[in-house]
């Protein structure tokens, strides 16, 4: 089982995006959608879909990442039923359960976060996650104007993206070693749990020093931080990036000017 | 060319001098050896040799440019590679082809002379097919692979190999080392530290090690089929020679200037067949 909206490598026409217009794409697909009312979310919707067929994903594939979020989806529905109907007045003096006011909230509401789920899902489900870096990098260049040092937070996330499963392995490979020295990772309540936590992150945390340090050398050894870097993929905005930025802006924004 | 002169280091000011009095000039395309046991200071010495550590005395001097000099330090890494003794912290990149492309990105290349040369180094290193690959789900074998991958990518005149067999099986050392062999072929001067002594027997010169200090520097015949020094020193002695040594050491007439297995299956066949004419005289 694949995690949430993991990268599926492809050569559609969204896959080949630069990965800064996905990003504002999905920042403003994002701000219009949580203004969007049941009308306009049909049409969102519908462009959803087509962004989703243009990506060429399994459809399945891009809707299962809802998954997760289905009690939330089920606490956030029943809440804004609950809460509607509680300060509306005709529903008071009916004395109705539900009102079709509350209903219809409801349903707005969780329409709209799924909608942002499946959008966030289809950004990082067709970006590299070094793209998707890449592109946050570039986005945030300006900020080295004030001193930001952008390129170094940029290598910062992208070597926490490479050794999060190296870590993760660490983990298992010391909790497998303490166990075979007697540790028993279930017994001894919560201080227990507190001190079996300590014997494994304290190993964890040495060896975690030791990579950083070798990797520190190796990347410099490597010629990092010479200066500006460049890419495998070169980041240049083609027409074909600008025109799809604009279309998904007017797509996603007119309807909800017009309404 | 790699020119060290009288360099000693300290990792710490007051600390010992983990390195003392090193002279050693490096060829174009020459193939160093450099053995020594534990703690010597091999990883010291290279890690010198490309300015990721300074002097502490003396100075190193690589085409021309010293290390110490201030803005030095980027070209001299393009110039000297080092292929790490952990692959796993030096490989950065998620894919195989983004950690192929680290290098020459931080040399600002453009992005088809960055995609030619990922392609290329994978190929030279047998990794073609491989580009699209996770880099955490690789083997070790392929890892190492990987990692001088990244540094035949930076196109380095110099690559230093700080034991680049180490944890792999025979067909994966088989590999690193004939694609080390071709890169030397390819006239990139190759330095090479190994605790396998059969690894680097074709080496042009072996730099033995010990305690900080350059103990000898010959040719591998010399330093291999000595019967003293790496008993000394506690390394393993090349199996051809150690045998040929015991042969001599129980009274046989053998040569021991022997190094490969090859040579000590002539030499032992010459002895037995001159003493078989011996003992039986042809019947006239
Ligand atoms: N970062 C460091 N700080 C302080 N001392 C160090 C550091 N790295 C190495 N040393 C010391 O310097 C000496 C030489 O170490 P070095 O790693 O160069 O040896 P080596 O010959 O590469 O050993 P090995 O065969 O184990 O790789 C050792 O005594 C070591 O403890
Ligand atoms: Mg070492």
């Amino acid at each position: 089982m694949e995690g949430f909206g993991v990268y599926v490598p492809g050569k559609s026409f969204i896959h080949g995006r630069d990965p800064r217009v996905k990003i504002l794409a999905s920042i403003f697909l994002s701000i219009v959608i949580m203004r969007a009312g049941l009308s306009v979310l049909v049409l969102h919707s519908l462009l959803m879909a087509g962004l989703v067929i243009l990506s060429r994903l399994a459809v399945l594939r891009v809707i299962s990442s809802l998954k997760p979020f289905l009690s939330f989806f089920a606490v956030i529905f029943v809440l804004h039923c609950l809460v509607w109907g509680e300060s509306d007045t005709v529903h008071a003096v009916s004395g109705e359960l539900l009102s079709t006011e509350g209903l219809i909230r409801a349903l707005t509401v969780t329409w709209r976060f799924a909608l942002m789920v499946i959008a966030a899902a289809l950004f990082t489900m067709t970006t590299k996650p070094s793209e998707l870096i890449a592109g946050i990098g570039r986005l945030l260049r300006p900020a080295r104007a004030v001193g930001v040092p952008v390129q170094d937070v940029a290598m910062m996330m992208a070597l926490a993206l490479r050794f999060m499963p190296i870590f993760l392995d660490e983990w298992q490979r010391v909790r497998t070693a303490q166990m075979a020295r007697g540790v028993d990772f279930r017994k001894g309540g919560l201080p227990g749990k507190v001190r079996t936590i300590g014997t494994l992150a304290l190993p964890l945390l040495i060896n975690s020093f030791r990579t950083a340090e070798e990797t520190a050398t190796a990347i410099e050894g490597r010629g990092y931080g010479a200066g500006e870097f460049t890419h495998l993929r070169e980041f240049k905005l083609t027409a074909a990036d600008c025109g799809a930025l604009a279309a998904i802006c007017i797509a996603a924004g007119l309807p909800l000017i017009a309404s | 060319m790699i020119r060290l002169e009288h360099v000693g280091f300290r990792y710490n000011r007051s600390g010992p001098l983990v390195l003392d009095d090193i002279n050693l000039v490096i060829d174009n395309g020459e193939h160093i050896g450099i053995i020594g046991p534990n703690g010597s200071g091999k990883t010291t010495l290279v890690q010198l040799m490309n300015a990721l550590l300074l002097p502490s005395e003396g100075r190193i001097i690589v085409d021309g440019l010293k290390t110490t000099d201030a803005g030095t330090a980027a070209e001299i890494r393009r110039r000297v590679g080092i292929v790490f003794q952990n692959p796993e912290s030096q490989i950065v990149g998620m894919t195989v082809e983004e950690d192929t492309a680290f290098g020459p990105g931080n040399l600002a290349l453009p992005a088809q002379e960055i995609r030619r040369r990922v392609d290329d180094c994978l190929g030279a290193v047998g990794l073609s097919g491989f580009q699209e690959r996770s880099t955490h789900k690789l083997s070790g074998g392929e890892k190492r692979l990987l990692s001088i991958a990244g540094i035949l990518a930076m196109q380095p005149r110099h690559i230093i190999f700080d034991e680049p067999t180490a944890f792999l099986d025979p067909a994966g050392r088989e590999r690193v080392l004939a694609v080390i062999d071709e890169i030397n072929r390819q006239g990139v001067a190759i330095i090479h530290i190994s605790h396998h002594m059969e690894d680097i027997l074709g080496a042009d010169r072996i730099i033995v090690l010990k305690d900080g200090r350059i103990v000898r520097d010959g040719a591998p015949r010399q330093i291999f089929c000595d019967p003293f020094l790496l008993a000394g020193l506690q390394l393993d002695i090349p199996a051809a020679a150690a045998l040929m040594q015991k042969l001599r050491a129980a009274g046989e007439p053998v040569r021991t200037d022997i190094l490969t297995l090859d040579e000590a299956v002539a030499e032992i066949r010459s002895t037995v067949c001159g003493r078989r004419s011996e003992a039986q005289p042809r019947v006239p």
